[in-house]
């Protein structure tokens, strides 16, 4: 897929209030477009109508969690070629792993420095092997 | 005094003389003195007055009778001086000729010596006996002995005394028994008195012995009061207190267990302490003490731990038991300390979940909070004035510090609770301190330290979790960069110490007092807590360190010198591994060849395994996860002659694994190693082998002896064992050759040696003799039969078998009629379906 610049992420996290630092983050410091869901289901209603150039996508979340959003975004021809991003405080090693295989382009974890978190991102975005 | 005896015979001569005619001088004078002072010569006396108009022989006659008295009341005087000298030493009733020793005797006797007549009159009491009574013996002679005794022996004397003496019924007589006394300031005492009779000239005397046993009393007393206390403390003590001998039979078991197992101690006193054991330790104690009494290896003796107990109503609790051991009477008893830890566990387990709550409730807010001062922190939302800046770092820093804590209690709570996984994989040191250093450069380049990785032993593996050792060099290198001087270096080094390979961080700081030494790795320890705030930190991070190298089956210490520096160091076992992961082993491929499965999940290891067992001479397969090992094991259950195990399986526990595989008929018997790094700790945990595991490997791995156990569990089956029971050599030797190939065999040739091995050891068969040395060979039919595993009977004799007896074994052959093809087929065919 076409490596081009960052512009628009889809963020999907269930806490208001770190959805919205995640939203000041991305937006006040990455300079990117963001589009904030409040959950998996709200995510696949606005996907077909955006076409993000990257998704980052909570892994604990209520009745769909992030994994299982994964799958669903991963079998829709529409979506199956963005990239996504775990957030999640599990990150042990092993974990990382599993998520690794799950076809995530990497994993940022929980707590993670608002600061900071757009420059992960853009590293992330960068190395990503082509799909 | 034999002196004035002698005196005083003189002085009689004399007047003896006088009266036969000699001059006497005129005494009248003294007479008269002498009269007056002594009555028994005023008859006397009254004669010589009456006949003074006598004639002059009669005048001389009288003379002779005065001088005559007079020399009597003399001679009578001495004699009482003599007598009341001799009473002050020794007051007794007897004159004979050996009073002067027996007064001697009873004079140092420490028994008080009295004697009474037949009204208990008292005659003679010694000084011992005055000593014992406090009387002095003139308040006691010619008095009756009753005023020694309380009531009321006091007033049952006489009427006893006189029953005595017209019955003859004695209770003290001739018996000695303990009674009571008295003394003279009314106090009575616990006193042995022995009574003996005398007769001393016709007439009937006692003579009582008496000895004061207060002290004796007292001291048994003391000793009843002392068994009385610690037989209360018994009895009231909460802990449960149980004793057993030898074989396990519990001999007492107090009220506190009674309450705890919910068994009075009547049900349990004669039985197997076993029985308030759950399984497995149940089944597994008998021989626990066998093998103690046996080895001395102990897993419970003298060292206190947590078990499981088995209640009356079948329940299962936690406890602590502590077992030591004690010989009484030359023989061995255990005695164990129970104590019900239900409570204690529960409100551990209250405690940790509150405090991973808490924590985790704590950490959702504070990670907002971190967030939002971030973005503002960094003006994303707008340009901050100076003094609103100030302030917010200080709100930031705090914030930092909260969570930092947070995240390390919970931590410790999640390892100390076993809740936290270790994922042990080999890990090449290089790599990962180079990835160490990298993680940690940036935070020593705040205090100018840089991090230098010095020559060593650093291609060494070794087997660890990489995260948590990664949070061990973490700690450890952000102490040491910040307790640098700047400007600095931290030096990391990898060496082989004894056998292990130890991992330091040496800085050159101030270094660390000794006195400090004892509470460095505890919880919220720091070293200098006026520099807490400088350096920051939150005083678990050595705790934590300490506790994920234990995890590991390391060590973690350190060496410092003040102004010198401190060296951290911590040593973990080295993996020794020849081949390169991903290298294949040697393949063996003839279908006979024995297979191993191999449980486990780290790559690396079972490539290690499977090439020392294809070493060995074994096929393996690998499973890396519990369920892939019950796959392999349906399908192809039969085809393993052994299992490797790891205890630590990313699916499942090892143990968990085992244990079901252990309730499937179809693996029940596969000899399981269990190879881990937690061997023998799980080992311990279990109490020794308690699911059927043939042995245990701590890894690194024993490469000797890993070929070695799955040789002896898996190669092919011993030979069948034969005890041979017969008298004449001849023979054996005879069987003996023609068996020497198919069977392992023993000899015994009388009937007690057959019944001494047959108790002691295993046997797939006997070949028997009747007639022995001794007895018959069938006697020891039935101490076969009494085996768990009875092994099969041939009798081999010239004696004919009584059909009944014919139908108990498996075979009767004669010796006259039998070949030896005849007896080896019999053999073969009873020993061929073992």
């Amino acid at each position: 897929m076409q490596q081009g610049e960052l512009q628009s992420i889809l963020v999907v996290e269930d806490e208001a209030d770190i959805r919205k630092i995640i939203k000041v983050s991305l937006e006040n410091v990455g300079g990117f477009e963001v589009e904030m869901c409040a959950s998996a289901h709200e995510a696949l209603e606005v996907l077909p109508n955006r076409n993000p150039d990257l998704i980052l996508l909570d892994v604990m979340m209520p009745v769909m969690d992030g994994p299982t959003l994964l799958k669903e975004i991963k079998q829709n021809t529409n979506s199956k070629d963005i990239p996504v991003i775990f957030l999640t405080a599990k990150v042990q090693s092993h974990e990382v792993e599993e998520y690794m295989d799950m076809g995530v382009i990497g994993v940022i974890s929980k707590p993670f420095d608002p600061v900071e978190l757009p420059e992960k991102i853009k590293h992330l975005w960068q190395t990503m092997s082509p799909a | 005094m034999k002196q004035i005896i002698i005196i005083h015979i003189l002085f009689l001569g004399s007047i003896l003389f006088s009266y036969n005619g000699f001059a006497s001088e005129p005494i009248n004078e003294q007479v008269l003195s002498f009269q007056s002072v002594n009555t028994t010569d005023t008859e006397i006396h009254k004669i010589i007055k009456n006949d003074q108009d006598k004639s002059a022989y009669l005048e001389s006659q009288n003379r002779f009778l005065i001088l005559f008295s007079l020399s009597l009341v003399i001679l009578l005087f001495f004699s009482l001086v003599y007598f009341f000298r001799f009473r002050r030493r020794v007051y007794q009733f007897t004159s004979s000729k050996d009073d002067a020793w027996h007064g001697t005797v009873l004079e140092k006797m420490v028994d008080g010596v009295i004697t009474i007549d037949e009204q208990g009159i008292i005659h003679s009491i010694n000084p011992a006996g005055e000593k014992i009574f406090g009387y002095r013996p003139e308040e006691v002679i010619g008095k009756n002995v009753k005023m020694l005794m309380p009531s009321p022996y006091q007033e049952e004397h006489d009427s006893y005394l006189h029953n005595y003496l017209h019955s003859g019924h004695a209770r003290i007589i001739g018996i000695g028994r303990e009674v009571e006394g008295r003394r003279k300031d009314g106090s009575t005492f616990p006193m042995d008195l022995a009574v003996s009779e005398i007769r001393f000239k016709d007439q009937r005397m006692f003579s009582g012995m008496v000895r004061d046993i207060s002290d004796r009393v007292n001291a048994e007393k003391a000793q009843q009061d002392s068994t009385n206390r610690l037989q209360a403390v018994l009895d009231n003590v909460v802990d449960g207190i149980i004793t057993i001998n030898s074989k396990g039979i519990v001999q007492s078991f107090n009220p506190s267990a009674e309450t705890i197992f919910g068994y009075s101690k009547d049900e349990v006193i004669g039985r197997n302490i076993n029985m308030l054991m759950p399984s497995p330790y149940q089944e597994e104690h008998d021989g626990y003490l066998e093998s103690y009494q046996k080895t001395g290896k102990a897993h419970i003796i003298g060292i206190g731990r947590e078990v499981e107990g088995l209640r009356k109503d079948g329940s299962i609790f936690p406890m602590d038991l502590a077992v030591s051991t004690m010989i009484i009477d030359n023989e061995t008893v255990y005695s164990g300390i129970v104590r019900d830890i239900t409570e204690r566990k529960q409100m551990e387990r209250m405690k940790n979940e509150f405090i991973s709550t808490v924590s985790h409730e704590l950490r959702t807010p504070l990670t907002s909070i971190r967030g939002s001062l971030g973005l503002v922190m960094a003006e994303a939302v707008g340009k901050l004035p100076e003094q609103v800046k100030d302030m917010l770092t200080i709100t930031a820093n705090n914030t930092e510090r909260l969570l930092l804590l947070i995240n390390d209690i919970l931590d410790i709570q999640k390892i100390e609770s076993g809740m936290m996984a270790f994922r042990f994989h080999s890990l090449p040191l290089k790599s990962f301190l180079e990835q160490a250093i990298q993680n940690n450069q940036s935070y020593a380049d705040q205090y100018g330290v840089k991090f230098i990785l010095k020559p060593g032993m650093e291609e060494c593996r070794v087997y660890a979790d990489t995260d948590r050792l990664m949070q061990v060099m973490n700690n450890l290198m952000s102490n040491a960069a910040k307790f640098s001087p700047r400007g600095e270096t931290v030096e990391l080094h990898v060496a082989r110490h004894d056998g292990a390979i130890r991992i330091t961080v040496s800085d050159h700081g101030s270094g660390i007092p000794d006195d400090f030494r004892d509470k460095l790795f505890e919880k919220f320890t720091q070293y200098d807590s006026t520099d807490t705030r400088k350096k920051g930190g939150t005083g678990l991070g050595l705790s934590i360190t300490r506790l994920i190298i234990e995890k590991h089956g390391g060590r973690i210490d350190y060496f410092s010198k003040p102004q010198v520096g401190t060296t951290f160091y911590f040593e973990l076992p080295e993996l020794i591994s020849e081949i390169k992961p991903g290298e294949l082993p040697i393949e063996l491929t003839d279908e006979h060849t024995p297979c191993i499965l191999i449980v486990e999940d780290d790559p690396d290891v079972a490539a290690i395994l499977q090439r020392m067992l294809a070493e060995s001479g074994f096929n393996s397969d690998i499973a890396y996860t519990a369920s892939e090992a019950r796959r392999l094991l349906r399908e192809k259950g039969e085809y393993y002659k052994a299992m490797t195990l790891d205890i630590i399986l990313p699916d499942e526990d090892g143990i968990d694994l085992l244990t079901s595989l252990r309730q499937d008929p179809e693996t029940e018997d596969l000899p399981v190693i269990v190879v881990s790094i937690k061997a023998d700790e799980t080992r311990r945990e279990l109490n020794g082998g308690a699911v059927g595991i043939v042995d245990w490997i701590n890894k690194p791995i024993d490469e000797v002896r890993l070929k070695h156990i799955v040789r002896h569990a898996a190669g092919p089956k011993p030979l069948p064992r034969i005890l041979h029971v017969e008298d004449e050599q001849d023979i054996h030797q005879v069987v003996s050759k023609m068996l020497q190939n198919d069977c392992d065999l023993a000899w015994a040739s009388t009937v007690s040696a057959s019944k001494e091995i047959l108790n002691q050891e295993e046997f797939d068969m006997v070949l028997l003799d009747i007639s022995l040395p001794d007895g018959s060979g069938l006697d020891l039919l039935e101490t076969i039969e009494r085996r768990v595993k009875p092994p099969r009977v041939v009798i081999f004799s010239a004696q004919n078998v009584e059909p009944e007896i014919a139908k108990q074994v498996n075979g009767v052959l004669l010796k006259s009629h039998t070949t030896n093809d005849e007896l080896l087929e019999t053999i073969t065919a009873t020993i061929d379906d073992l």
